[in-house]
This record gives structure tokens, sequence and C-alpha cells, in this order.
């Protein structure tokens, strides 16, 4: 291997670790051809070997997005000293924040509200203390929600295998488009064609604000989730705070009290500050691939309140409605007394979601489903 | 390679693309290196225009594959003309002449797809997958082996060997997030919405015509307006479209004619909500003040 202009096959091979620790799926054959092209540089020149190796290195927009940051802070460390300070004080005052708070007791409720910046008293508070799952134990009232959850669900899961597209395979003769598809060759050679379901069945993705604000609008919710994801077979379901969990299995187990003891069973599951555009970001890095596609319908319940910056949720937003089919959001605050729901975050979340309903009663939730048919 | 750079960049604005030196470096690796250069980027900057200019700046032909949901190997590969083929054996039949199997299985039935048309050119063309994130992930991997090897095997013709490697440009929107082994294979561009001074040169370039004032108006406008939390923000082809509606208006000066901006805004937004607030922004902070605090 040739030796780069103006690089150290040495300090190349640190710049290539110093990105693997930011994520950067650098493989070894990348850092041959990189040192091969930037050996093939005519003088050396920094800003241009920032811009083969950005293109040579990087794979998705994120990593396009942040190597020129990677690179300076690297190659020219200098330059980077006021931003380190500034994320040094930023780092103190987000600490200085959250130090202390467990998220669940009534103390620690009115702590939540006096976090300066928070909107609506969401904060970045991970839980600490273990959740009260007692609320699960109310059989009757809630038993009632989940069968209607169940039928709701059972109703869409219907609705949405009834649709056919036309193909070449397939089962079902549809004369007309084969006559219409035929006429040019006179009938001969026939063309059929054929009607047949669509090739994925749908899937659902439910998303749940498990944070300390939705403690009230929960009992009801989590039970509304367990029936749709017990019922509708492709299903995912994800509870989130400030990270996020899958529960698919948890909210699949059979009786409520082994749900239960899985809950109890995992530390940190429940309760706790709301960020709802990490969770987002982290759902689609780490699952996306592999539940969103075309035919999948997101079913966000969540009272949107966030600490994050609704610019970041708005973007978020985005990317998952562009890899979905459809984003319903169930705001159980929508339909209660006193909220305000031309607040600049709600219409935000509006403007970038296909549905945006309330979901603080059992007629609500109804709507909501049938918005996803 | 920075002379290469000057030079891939000038060929390109000859042919109508404001490049910038980040996509003419990933333009120029792509040739150096024979691999496919993945793009990517909200629609409307200018992805699918680049492999136009490409080809056009290199003089070579621009073959286009647009991916679809369901797209298969016979739509982008090879498909035999079985229509012809009727008509072939039916003929011979009437005359009552043997046929072969070869003879029906002959390149002259052989309806050559963008791939397998990308490969037999004597001369490199540019390849243009567009919207390969709309394709299935079947077809993704089917995509993977003809871009790594440039062969494609027809069972009843045997291997095809390709004559010239084509310059092949992936366009993604970013529906559905590409395997790892695409991007791996691929060089990576993201194609972000231009600054103020490259969107006024690619209106100066595409809309000469078009009053000096109103362009640098409009362009400041549009970078304004992407800033809005809007669901889809406008790109250049939006720019564009807008300025012509404009020019059709007879408006020179943006201040003073919100009537004619209030009926050209359909060119800028295109979903109903994006309309209505942008409406309402301009009513609330007018025209002269959200040009000026862009400026």
């Amino acid at each position: 291997m040739h030796e780069p202009a103006g690089f150290s096959i040495g300090k190349l091979t640190g710049f290539i670790d110093h990105l693997r620790q930011q994520d950067f799926p650098v493989t070894t054959g990348d850092v041959v051809q990189c040192a091969e092209t930037l050996a093939g540089l005519d003088e050396p020149d920094l800003l241009l070997s920032r811009r083969v190796m950005r293109v040579l290195l990087c794979r998705s927009q994120e990593a396009w997005r942040i190597f020129d940051q990677v690179f300076q802070a690297y190659w020219s460390p200098q330059q980077e000293i006021g931003a380190e300070r500034r994320d040094v004080v930023e780092q103190h005052d987000r600490t200085a924040r959250v130090a202390g708070i467990s998220g669940t007791t009534g103390q620690e409720s009115e702590l939540y509200d006096s976090i300066q910046g928070a909107f609506g008293g969401a904060g970045r508070q991970n839980a600490l203390v273990r959740a009260d799952y007692r609320f699960l134990n109310d059989r009757t009232a809630m038993k009632r929600v989940e069968m209607m959850a169940e039928r709701l669900a059972e109703r869409l899961r219907i609705r949405t295998r009834r649709r056919y597209r036309l193909s070449r395979k397939g089962k079902r003769l549809v004369i007309g488009k084969s006559l219409s598809e035929s006429i040019h060759t006179a009938g001969v050679p026939l063309r059929p064609w054929y009607s047949s379901r669509l090739p994925e069945p749908p899937k659902l993705l439910v998303l749940h604000d498990v944070s300390h604000s939705m403690t009230f609008n929960n009992p009801l919710l989590v039970r509304f989730t367990r029936g749709l994801i017990r019922r509708f077979r492709d299903s995912h379901a994800f509870v989130f705070h400030t990270r996020l969990f899958q529960v698919t299995e948890i909210f699949r187990q059979r009786t409520l009290e082994r749900m239960k003891a899985e809950l109890e069973h995992n530390d940190g599951l429940w309760l706790g500050g709301t960020c709802i555009a990490d969770s987002l970001s982290e759902f689609r890095k780490q699952y996306g691939k592999r539940i969103l596609t075309t035919s999948t319908r997101v079913v966000i319940i969540s009272d949107g309140l966030d600490s994050n910056d609704s610019q970041r949720l708005a973007r978020e937003l985005i990317i998952l409605r562009r890899q979905s089919r459809m984003i319903l959001w169930l705001n159980p605050m929508l339909g209660r007394e006193g909220f305000d729901a031309q607040k600049q975050e709600v219409l935000s979340i509006r403007r970038h979601v296909d549905r945006l309903l309330p979901a603080h009663n059992l007629e609500s939730l109804q709507n909501g489903i049938r918005a996803l048919c | 390679m920075q002379q290469t750079i000057r030079e891939i960049t000038g060929q390109l604005e000859q042919c109508g693309y404001i490049a910038n030196a980040d996509l003419a470096a990933a333009v120029v690796l792509m040739r150096r290196l024979g691999r496919p250069l993945l793009i990517e980027g909200e629609a409307g900057v200018g992805k699918t225009a680049i492999a136009q200019a490409l080809a056009c700046a290199l003089d070579t032909k621009l073959i286009r594959m647009q991916c679809f949901e369901g797209i298969d190997v016979s739509s982008a590969l090879y498909e035999w003309n079985y229509s012809r083929q009727m008509l072939h054996i039916q003929f011979h039949a009437s005359r009552g002449t043997a046929l072969t199997e070869s003879s029906i299985y002959d390149e002259a039935f052989l309806l050559e797809r963008p791939l397998l048309a990308a490969i037999r050119l004597s001369r490199s063309p540019v390849l243009l997958i567009d919207e390969v994130d709309r394709a299935d992930e079947a077809f993704e991997a089917f995509l993977l082996e003809v871009l790594s090897e440039f062969a494609v095997s027809i069972p009843e013709l045997g291997r095809i060997e390709a004559t010239t490697i084509p310059l092949v440009i992936l366009t993604s929107n970013g529906t559905r997030d590409l395997s790892d082994a695409l991007r791996r294979r691929c060089l990576f561009h993201y194609a972000d919405y231009p600054g103020f001074e490259r969107e006024l040169a690619i209106v100066s370039a595409r809309l000469p015509d078009v009053d000096e004032q109103l362009q640098r108006q409009a362009v400041r406008f549009v970078q304004a307006v992407r800033e809005w939390d809007i669901v889809k923000r406008p790109g250049i082809a939006e720019t564009l479209d807008w300025i012509r509606a404009l020019n059709g208006f007879s408006v020179t000066d943006l201040t003073g004619c919100e009537s004619e901006l209030e009926s050209s805004l359909s060119c800028l937004f295109k979903t109903s909500e994006d309309r209505c607030l942008a409406g309402q922004l301009i009513r609330h902070q007018r025209v002269e003040n959200i040009l000026s605090t862009h400026a």
C-alpha cells in the first residue's frame, strides 16, 4: 500500500479507528481503497482529502452530516477547542437538571414540572425505580377495553387483507383487463391478467409512550395496545420514554399475570422522562429495516409532551412517514377539557402525521382504528 | 485530481448543471474507481439531473431504469418477445418447415431491458437506477450481483459479459433503508438543498431570460421557506417552476405583488397543509420581512 500524500498510514488508520468509534461501518477494503486514492492525489490537500474520504467512507445521511465535524476534530483539533468547551458546559447543565430524579412519586412529579425548557413537563430523566403495575389488575373494566381492541384489530386485519392487485400470475382471472391487453394481438397470444393479494401482508407497529406524563392514561391504553398486538399477527409493539424497548412478546403473553411478571422483570421499562424524537430515531436505526415497509401502519400513542427539539421530532416523523404506509397518532390529551389543541407543538405533529386523533375514551379509540383501515 | 474536479465541474456547467465540489469529487472518484455512486437526498434536489448532465458532459448515452414496487428481472434485464416467438412458430408450422429450439431462443427475440442494454453498449453509458429504494429487497440483491460482476446469465444464450463498464448512478429518496451490502458497494453522496449562491447560479443558468431582481428575490424567498416547519420543502425543480410562473405573471419585484404570489404558491407547495400554512405566514410576516430576514 502506498503512503498517502501528506498523511502517514498510522495517522490514517487512527482516523479510521476514530470513525469506527462514531459507528461508521468502515471495512478493511475501504481503508485500502482510501489510502490508495489519497496516495494518487497530485498534491496533499486537506480539503480535497476530506471530500475523497467522505465519498468513500460514508454510507448514510447521518454519517454524511457528521463527517466534517469528526474529520475536523481529528485532523485540526485546535479549531474544536471552543466547541468542546461548549459541550462541557452543556453537559454540566444537563447533569445538574436530571440529578436525583426518579420520576415516579408525587414529589418527583413536582420536580418534573419545575424543569426549565422542557415542553409541558417532559424531561430527559431515566426511570430509576420500579413502576407499579397494579393498574393492570382491574379485570372487569380493562377486559372490556382489551376485547374491544381485539375486535377492532380483527376488523382491521380483515379489511387490510382484502386488498388485491393486478398481476401476471395468480388464480383469479381478470377478464376485462386480459381482453383489452390482448386486442393488439387479436387475441393470439392471449396475455392473461390476474388479481392477486398484495405480496406482503400489512404490518402494524405500535409505539407507546409510557413516560411519567402518561401515567393517568396508560391503564386504558396499555390494554388497548395489548388487544391490538395479540390479534394482529404481524404486529410489533415498543414502549418508550427516554429509551425504547421492544415489548411485543410481553404484550402477547396469554395471561395478564404473566404479562405483569414480565414487565416487572425488566427494570427501567416504565416511567421516566420523554424523548420522543430520540426514541423514534433509535427505533429507525435498530429495527427500521426489518419492520418498516410500505405496508406498515404506524400507531403512535403519546401525549406529545417531549423534551426533544420539536424540529427534530418533525424530521423523524417525516422519515417515518416516508418509510411506512401511514402514521396514526393517538393523543389522550386531545379529548380532554382545557387542553389547547392549537399549541405549536400539536400543530407541528398534526402536519407530519396522516391522522392525529384523541384517545381518551373507548369511542375515540374506535375512531382511531377506523382511521387505520 | 483538483484539475479533474474543475474540469468535470465545468463540463457539467456547460450542460446546465451547477455541481458543488463535493459532488464533482464523487463523480471523479466514481469514474476513477469504477464503482457505482449512490446519491441520497430529498426529492427535487437534482439527483436525477446529475445523471442526465453527466451523460451530456461525457457525450455518452443515458440509460434510465425507474424502480418501483414489484419490479422484477424481466423489467430490468431482459424478456423474451413471446408474441413474436408465437408468430414465428405459426409461420413455420403453416409452411411445414422444421423448427429448432435454438432458432426460437435467438437474439432476434430478445427484448433488452436497461441493465442488459447498459452492459452491451460499445461505449460506456451512464446507467441511472432511479429511486432504488422503491424496489423490493429481493431485487436489490439481484442488483448487487449485476453491479459487482457486470455480467448476466441468460439460460438459453449463456453468460453475457459487459463490453464496457457503465457509469452507474443510483438515487434514493429514503422511502426504505437500503441494505448495508448495497451501500458498501457504492460510493456515497448526500445531495442537500443548495445554498443561496448555488441556487441562484442554477436559476440563472436555467432561466437566463428572467429578470435578475426576481431571480434573487425568489431564491431568497425559497431559502426562507425551507426553514419553515412544513411537510414537503420545495426543491430546485419547484423553485424553477415558481419563477417561471411569476415570470408568466410579468412579476419583476416580489414586494407588492401579493395576489400573484398567492396565485403561484401551488408551484412551491405540494400539500394542502403546507399551502395553507404558507398563506398564513406570508400574510402575517409580509414578503418584505421574509426577504429582509434572509438577506
